[in-house]
């Protein structure tokens, strides 16, 4: 769980902004803090509260999480082989896939240490659901971004890049993921890329 | 604006259903040797696109954003030291100044 530590400390505040945004939307206090519990992602509740904000209707509120929460299809695929039990038990286990949580526990086999993976889950959920709770009771703040606090993330999403790269050496398939991403952000919903950006990884298919 | 009571739980059905798919369809036993590797690839694939989207995109709009250089300098360090709290804290600093006195 100490493993998480460095990562649920911008989380909590990254859902005090969230909390802080929904109470700003008139969506009081309690609302917030169980969509923290229950959907349990920055990304696809920020663009669902953006939606909400804007009168979007319910289907395009789905629409939206559903495309920017696919890349857990992958990265369930991924880790499920380091899964437990039979099908039920590991849908179960695979609720604990946070993006930061599943980046860390990949381990160098291509195998994934499931305990790590839960001791994150167990370290974010506070941070997550706390944060936001917090950011409803203080309302609205204002240029939380100047602090810098949401290079954070993909420096540390970078960090384990670095850590798989120095691993596994794959340069050219990581290269086309990043084409891919770029090339697909203006011209596809926000989501789509980085599931796309995955085929690269059918490379490893066509080796002998 | 939709009940958003109703927008939560189907938004966390939807969730839960996603992170489902994978472990439901993919076991153990059903992985050969390529498929084990092409699993291996799925981690620097997923991480360098969501890193790439993070630094250099805006929603939809190719952008560069002010975590590019912090993150730039970060991954140097880490690259040469291999200390995350230090690549973590250039991050978070450079790009406050750059926010501050762009």
């Amino acid at each position: 769980m100490k493993a998480g530590i460095p990562v649920a400390i911008p989380l909590t505040v990254i859902a005090i902004t969230f909390g802080s945004s929904a109470q700003a939307s008139s969506l009081g206090t309690l609302a917030p803090t169980v969509m923290s519990l229950l959907v349990f992602s920055a990304s696809a509740q920020f663009a669902a509260l953006s939606v909400m904000k804007s009168g979007g209707n319910l289907l395009t509120v789905l629409v939206t999480v559903a495309l920017i929460n696919a890349r857990f299809i992958p990265m369930g695929i991924a880790i499920a082989p380091s899964l437990k039990g039979g099908r039920l038990r590991r849908a179960l286990e695979g609720q604990a896939v946070v993006d930061a949580g599943w980046a860390a526990s990949s381990q160098p086999d291509g195998t994934y240490d499931r305990l790590l993976l839960f001791g994150f889950f167990c370290m974010m959920i506070p941070a997550w659901v706390g944060g936001t709770f917090i950011g409803t009771l203080i309302g609205p703040v204002k240029n939380i971004h100047l602090f810098g606090l949401d290079a954070i993330f993909p420096m540390f999403f970078l960090a384990l890049l670095i850590d798989d790269l120095r691993e596994q050496r794959t340069y050219s398939a990581t290269l086309m993921s990043i084409a891919i991403a770029l090339l697909l952000t203006p011209i596809t919903p926000p989501g789509i890329p980085v599931v796309v950006a995955t085929l690269p990884a059918l490379l490893a298919l066509r080796k002998k | 604006m939709s009940n958003p009571w109703v927008i939560i739980i189907t938004t966390a059905a939807i969730s839960a259903t996603l992170k489902a798919v994978g472990p439901i369809i993919v076991s153990k036993k059903q992985l050969d040797d390529k498929h084990v590797a092409a699993v291996k690839l799925l981690g620097p694939c997923l991480l360098a696109a969501i890193v790439a989207i993070e630094l250099f995109s805006n929603q939809s709009h190719l952008h560069i954003n002010n975590q590019v250089l912090g993150v730039g300098l970060g991954g140097y360090i880490y690259l040469k030291k291999g200390n995350l709290i230090a690549s973590i804290a250039i991050a978070v600093v450079v790009t406050a100044l750059m926010r501050r006195f762009r």
